[in-house]
């Protein structure tokens, strides 16, 4: 890959630093059903991903919007769980 | 004590090699293309709320173009520097927040003609617009207006460098004139 097309290290320190934060908030929402927030990470997700080459993290965002549009809370405490995993193993594997 | 001394003559070694014609012809053959289309894509805004993608396109457009990379994070915000500027490209984020893409360009476009001081260039061309999202380019489709050309859709879903390849062939497309896709 060239070298103008990678993403340097600390973007993707500061993109996972933001997704933990997103996590805590996403909990919050889901107790307050706050859908709109909770569709929008999804999306974002679903569409950032990939691009800063975290492409396990493309199919959660997926599954956490498509839940929240569903307002389906026992599928969004479980993605928002798994989506937790998959950070922290990121953080354990990659930072 | 080596360590260093084996540095400093790799050091010496690269310098001798970037001097060197043959790596002059090379990087002039690798990068004289993309020299030759940045000097024609002077400011790019990049309309996209999500921080993290903003962030990234800017620091690579602009290392790669050596162009402006305006950015802005909602549709009023890109009005404004619209109406402030000419932009030679717009890459539009369609969810934005209050009003999807099309929106934004429709207002963009009623606000632009009550504009009195709206800079002569947007009177002269239409701006390429090129739609940048996670949802399906059926979905993103834009009319055309009297300052926007909507000339088409990546996907945000892809690796950057696939992203990066892809504006680069608009903006190469806008040194040819654009046609809509």
């Amino acid at each position: 890959m060239p070298l103008s097309t990678q993403i340097p290290h600390e973007m993707k320190i500061v993109y996972i630093q933001r997704r933990i934060a997103d996590l805590a908030e996403c909990n919050k929402a889901i107790e307050s059903g706050d859908f709109s927030f909770l569709e929008k990470i999804g999306h974002q997700v679903k569409g950032n991903a990939q691009s800063f080459g975290f492409d396990a993290l493309s199919p959660l965002g997926i599954a956490l919007e498509t839940a929240a549009k569903s307002r389906d809370i026992p599928t969004l405490r479980k993605v928002v769980d798994d989506f937790t995993h998959a950070v922290e193993h990121i953080q354990k594997t990659e930072m | 004590m080596k360590g260093q001394a084996n540095a400093a003559q790799q050091r010496i070694s690269n310098e001798e090699l970037f001097k060197s014609p043959m790596f002059r012809a090379t990087y002039q053959q690798m990068f004289g293309r993309r020299n030759q289309l940045a000097s024609k894509v002077k400011r790019i805004l990049l309309i996209e709320d999500d921080i993290d993608m903003s962030e990234v396109l800017q620091l690579r457009l602009k290392k790669m173009y050596n162009c402006n990379v305006d950015v802005a994070a909602d549709p009023f915000e890109a009005m404004n520097k619209m109406v402030e500027g000419y932009y030679d490209l717009i890459i539009l984020d369609w969810n934005l927040p209050v009003l999807n893409g099309e929106e934004t360009l429709l207002r963009a476009d009623q606000a632009m003609a009550y504009e009195p001081s709206l800079p002569i260039e947007w009177d002269k061309n239409e701006v390429p617009v090129v739609v940048f999202s996670s949802s399906d380019k059926e979905d993103c489709k834009v009319r055309k207006t009297k300052h926007f050309n909507y000339v088409g859709h990546i996907s945000k879903a892809q690796p950057l460098n696939k992203i990066l390849t892809t504006i680069a062939e608009f903006i190469q497309r806008k040194t040819a004139g654009f046609r809509s896709i």
